[in-house]
């Protein structure tokens, strides 16, 4: 297993951190906001463990973002980072110690004081292997201690630099808990978190339903949010329901509030029904095809070109997500900080791509498929069954794109663990994934942290602009360098981006002041309902 | 006094089918393609550490000899330990019981549709005359053939969305119970109503029953009083793999309706490849097997003297 091999990976139960501005429309603001009511929410799916140190999972955050307050805020419009637990912070120009100034009166709902030995106790906690993090530790790679200065002073150091730190704090991942409750053991935390959000998680009906309860004395709500004590709501019902037809149905007939995960398809109806369909473009990685260069016959880069060349993502997106995902245009959406247009309109043309195949030595024969020396062009597609977003469709629809081209694509569904076994095999020909953060850094967890001990193939000067981006505080160069990353994948055509994840929510009449958070998730803090 | 001993003999010979069932269990969860491992931190999205890797195997036991693993899983098992779910931390006994009375009420219910409605299909089907005994004898194949998946998003559109008598999804009061009891009882109710109905026939022309109504005994007398308990056993039979089908049809009622059950904790086990959870449901399963087939038996009994406990088995 030495030697370099690609990464490619696929990843389904995608986590959730991020922000975005486009497409995000808001509704048109009301009247007063009415003090009391329960909201009764539709999800589609069950979040299982409610820890968010624990726990990578967007069904998961949907739920803790109103029980766990950050040390950061970030705006989700802007995607600034402005003060929430800590009034302020500052960090060594190495990106390697960052130092932070904690607001006060600030309690847990369980009556504990937040200081910054609380801050401490979270962090430790996160990178404890008893803790079983699945995606916060790695938030906090090379975490190399917090040093409580005074009680309302704590610094965060780190052995690499880790300038998009700040940016991590702010997520519920890292999002602050009673330092009490994990007395009980992660299991315990799984089922109740205790955190000094707006909400506190009372009631939990598996498999069924969760709700959060208003915490009356919330007053230290972040500068970002237009309200800052407690919610207007007395009560948030987050209902699991997983089946579409039945989730949109429970919303037209007033069943339900709000919903989750509209599918496409159902978005005009919706709105034609009088309901308003909210969408926010998620930050982070597209879903993106990855290939592997490290794999015949998908070593030859123009092999690699053809296959993107041949592919009609906008066609494709078009006709099924009916425009309602826009198309990506780069590995990054187009809602992430570092984000860089590469595609423009351009890529699809079978042309060049068939140019490109008859360079590379892979003759047509007369049944339409590429043959090498007797050996037929065969590209295998590993992915995680079951899918959401109807990839296994989107799947197939490449598949019938690229047979044109003369390239026989085989699809094999494998579920998840075994997809991933033969990803750290470096046995994947193609995959494919998505991943929510609202950093460019997340370019660096997706394509140089090993997975199975194999780097992602890349081209040789990737690795060095990703460190040094996450060496800098200096937004420019940051940006400069992940410009490049987006633009040599491209150009290697190792990534084919297809489309920006976005969430779609479906609100009723009754319901108000739902905004989405920076992870592109609804967030009920400011939510309101009229009846 | 002889049923008791029956009853003792029937319930010591389901211990070496329990032993059967754990074991059963546990070697299928070996043969689950893909790594239990690499699928829990899969949620992880690219970086699960090594040690990550090993702290989990180790706490699953993954890290010891196959055989320390079984021994080690009956052991708990016997003690009622069926460890703890690896996606939410909870014991697995926990997790199962938290959703069982919701699955029970829904068995119990669609079972009690079943019967009701199947039995009276089947009698109607005999005593009626013209186009009621048609469909009679028609609706039990339609029933059966009938997707479960169309019915119940058909019963919610209907019943539900368009005239607001039952409540689309949830588990709370009967209400509740109403749609997901229907879409679960149908298939049942056209099992039972056609096998009842088949053998109603085949008795109608048996000695007892010609003499009966040769005595003057009326249509309705001749088939409760004689033809429907001696036509009973085969549909008692049906009952006990109606009760096993009833679980597994449920995955689908509980996904439309979102109630909370054993169906979809199955699924999510199985989606998750939480392994502890998957093993114990198995073994439910195989308690209620026993549980299921040892009332049958009794209920042999019951239903006909001349049956006693003892040639059943033979």
């Amino acid at each position: 297993m030495t030697g370099r091999r690609a990464v490619l990976i696929t990843a389904v139960a995608v986590a959730a951190v991020g922000c975005s501005t486009t497409t995000s429309d808001s509704p048109a603001p009301e009247a007063q906001p009415r003090s009391g009511g329960t909201l009764t929410f539709a999800t589609d799916a069950d979040p299982g463990c409610l820890d968010p140190h624990q726990s990578p999972t967007a069904a998961s955050q949907l739920v803790t973002r109103g029980v766990v307050d950050s040390l950061v805020a970030q705006d989700p419009k802007t995607l600034e980072l402005k003060p929430w637990l800590a009034e302020s912070w500052t960090a060594t120009p190495d990106a390697t110690s960052f130092t932070f100034t904690l607001r006060q009166g600030v309690t847990f709902s369980d009556g504990t004081p937040f200081d910054a030995e609380a801050v401490k106790a979270n962090f430790d906690r996160i990178v404890a292997p008893a803790t079983k993090s699945l995606l916060a530790a790695s938030l906090l790679a090379g975490y190399d201690g917090t040093t409580v200065e005074d009680p309302r002073k704590v610094t965060v150091k780190f052995k690499a630099p880790n300038a998009s730190f700040p940016q991590a704090a702010s997520t519920a991942f890292l999002g602050m808990q009673s330092p009490k409750v994990f007395e009980a053991g992660p299991e315990a935390v799984c089922r109740k978190p205790v955190g000094s959000g707006p909400f506190v998680a009372a009631e939990r009906q598996p498999q069924a339903s969760i709700t959060l309860s208003k915490r009356a004395d919330y007053n230290w709500g972040p500068e970002t949010s237009g309200h800052k004590g407690a919610p207007h709501l007395d009560q948030v019902v987050i209902n699991i329901v997983p089946e579409n037809g039945v989730r949109m149905g429970s919303l037209r007939t007033n069943q339900v509030d709000a919903v989750a995960n509209v599918p496409p398809k159902e978005v005009d109806g919706i709105k034609g029904a009088g309901f308003e369909v909210l969408a926010k473009a998620q930050p982070g990685i597209a879903y993106t095809l990855n290939l592997n260069a490290a794999r015949e016959p998908l070593s030859d880069v123009k092999v690699r070109q053809a296959i993107a060349k041949a592919i009609d993502t906008q066609a494709l997106v078009d006709n099924l997500y009916q425009g309602k995902y826009p198309r990506a245009t780069s590995v990054l959406t187009s809602a992430t900080p570092g984000y860089a247009s590469i595609l423009g309109t351009g890529q699809f043309d079978t042309a060049a791509a068939e140019r490109l195949l008859d360079e590379a030595g892979w003759k047509k024969q007369d049944d339409g498929t590429r043959a090498k020396n007797g050996k037929p062009l065969t590209v295998e597609w590993t992915f995680i069954s079951p899918t959401r977003e109807q990839r296994d469709l989107l799947a197939q629809i490449v598949q019938q794109q690229l047979k044109a081209v003369g390239v026989d694509v085989k699809l094999v569904p494998l579920a998840m663990g075994e997809a991933i076994a033969k990803t750290a095999r470096g046995e994947l020909q193609m995959g494919d994934i998505s991943f929510v953060r609202a950093d460019g850094d997340v370019l660096r967890t997706v394509l140089t942290a090993p997975r199975g001990g194999t780097p992602a193939v890349v081209a040789p000067e990737v690795p060095g602009l990703l460190s040094q981006a996450a060496a800098t505080v200096d937004d420019a160069v940051r940006d400069e360098n992940y410009a490049k990353v987006q633009r040599s994948l491209i150009e290697n055509a190792t990534a084919i981006p297809v489309y920006d994840p976005t969430y779609l929510l479906g609100v009723g009449k009754a319901v108000h002041g739902v905004v989405f958070d920076p992870q592109g998730l609804p967030a009920f803090h400011e939510a309101w309902v009229s009846r | 006094m002889r049923r008791a001993g029956f009853v003792l003999r029937r319930l010591a010979s389901a211990v070496p089918v329990l032993l059967a069932v754990l074991t059963l269990s546990f070697v299928m969860m070996q043969l689950v393609p893909g790594d239990p491992v690499q699928t829990m931190l899969s949620g992880a999205g690219p970086t699960p550490t090594a040690e990550q890797e090993q702290a989990l195997r180790a706490q699953l036991g993954l890290d010891r000899p196959l055989h320390e693993q079984y021994l080690g899983f009956l052991a708990d098992a016997v003690r009622g330990d069926l460890g703890r779910s690896v996606q939410t931390g909870q014991p697995v006994v926990a997790a199962i019981s938290a959703v069982a009375p919701a699955s029970a009420e829904l068995a119990l219910f669609a079972l009690v549709l079943s019967l009701v409605f199947g039995v009276g299909i089947a009698v109607l089907g005999r005593v009626a005359t013209g186009p009621v005994r048609s469909l009679c004898h028609g609706v039990p194949v339609v029933f059966m053939s009938t997707p479960g998946y169309w019915v119940a998003l058909l019963l919610i559109e209907v019943f539900s969305f368009r005239l607001p008598l039952f409540p689309a999804t949830g588990d709370k009061g009967f209400a509740a119970l109403v749609l997901p009891g229907i879409t679960l009882a149908l298939p049942a109710i056209g099992v039972i109503a056609q096998v009842l109905g088949t053998s109603l026939a085949a008795v109608d022309a048996e000695a007892f029953v010609v003499t009966a109504r040769a005595k003057g005994a009326g249509r309705w007398r001749v088939l409760l009083r004689h033809a429907l308990r001696n036509a009973s056993i085969p549909t008692i039979t049906l009952v006990g793999t109606t009760v096993g089908n009833l679980l597994a049809a449920a995955v689908i009622a509980e996904t439309v309706f979102a109630r909370p059950g054993l169906g979809r904790l199955t699924l999510q086990a199985i989606t998750n490849h939480d392994i502890p959870v998957l093993q114990g449901v198995v073994a439910l399963l195989g308690v209620l097997y026993v549980v299921v087939n040892l009332l049958v038996d009794l209920c042999y009994v019951l239903v006909d003297p001349r049956v006693t406990a003892d040639r059943i088995r033979d």
